[in-house]
């Protein structure tokens, strides 16, 4: 004679909870474990990007020379929190004027739930040429 | 990823499983409590504890289920905590506790079983959580609860008993 009540058994169901908790919950994690942690991280494992936050998107100090800052600090936020949610898809495209991004825009045919964003370049720099960039750091030679 | 490389190393690594172990941790607990809120403040309390084991280096397998182990602790610590509150409403216990259960061929359906464990008192909600949605052998249930095994099992009957009598009560309304 089985027990009813083995009937109840119930394995562990995965169930994500809502997003902003996850995350929120990461950070708290994170700073708990100590900025060393993040530091460890990225010297000496490769961790997809969705593993870790990098320092500069907690405190976003806008270089972004924008009409509306508060909208590119929201799109940044926007752009970067995808990033970082498992699953989602980033597409970053770059174009050499205004009218060839609007003209590709135009034509463009995305699934529902796409959401396409547009911004200008004011600073084009990067490791190998600091010519525009707002702080200085020593170009690094190839 | 070496869970078992020196605990020097385990903060990165639990970071590392947050995301992975997160529904889990997150899943365990939703099916075991009343309410979501409830569900997201015991998996926080899961994952800043094991940060605390982590930075004391304490951790054997840093592992999604021994992090589910350390939520099933905080649950149980939970129901301890309800049950104290709830201490001064309790009747006396009934003094015909050893009495063995009828042979009923009840099938309990998930929902309801959930309802009616909702509204047990949180010593027989945890050790029917346990026992059965668990499958923890008894050993481990008197354990989780700090009671020798035989006070364990005759707290079983009771928590059938009452689970019972809730269940079928609510059904006699249909």
């Amino acid at each position: 004679m089985t027990d009813p009540f083995d009937a109840l058994r119930e394995p562990v169901v995965p169930l994500a909870p809502r997003p902003e908790f996850a995350r929120a919950l990461r950070q708290r994690i994170a700073a708990e474990l100590g900025p060393d942690t993040e530091g460890t991280t990225m010297t000496t494992h490769t961790l997809a990007i969705r593993e870790y936050t990098p320092a500069r998107l907690h405190s976003l100090t806008p270089y972004l020379a924008t009409s509306d800052p508060a909208a590119a600090i929201a799109w940044y936020t926007d752009v970067f929190d995808a990033v970082l949610t498992p699953g989602d898809v980033i597409l970053l495209l770059s174009w050499r004027d205004p009218a060839t991004a609007e003209a590709f825009r135009r034509q463009l045919r995305m699934p529902d739930g796409t959401r396409v964003r547009r911004v200008r370049v004011v600073r084009d720099y990067g490791m190998f040429d600091r010519r525009e960039a707002p702080q200085y750091y020593p170009e690094v030679r190839r | 990823m070496n869970a078992n490389a020196s605990t020097a190393d385990q903060g990165p690594l639990l970071l590392a499983l947050y995301d992975r172990a997160l529904p889990h941790v997150y899943g365990y607990l939703a099916a075991r409590v009343r309410d979501r809120t409830l569900a997201e403040d015991l998996t926080a309390e899961t994952f800043l504890a094991a940060v605390r084991a982590v930075k004391e280096q304490k951790v054997a397998d840093l592992s999604v289920p021994w992090l589910v182990t350390v939520a099933r602790n905080k649950l149980v610590d939970h129901w301890r905590r309800t049950a104290r509150e709830e201490r001064t409403l309790h009747l006396a216990e009934d003094p015909d506790a050893g009495i063995v259960d009828d042979d009923v061929d009840a099938r309990f359906e998930r929902q309801r079983t959930r309802e009616v464990l909702a509204t047990l008192g949180a010593h027989h909600r945890a050790a029917l959580t346990l026992r059965y949605l668990d499958g923890l052998p008894v050993a481990d249930v008197a354990q989780h609860l700090d009671r020798s095994v035989h006070a364990t099992e005759a707290l079983l009957v009771r928590a059938r008993r009452a689970f019972r009598a809730s269940y079928d009560e609510g059904r006699s309304d249909d």
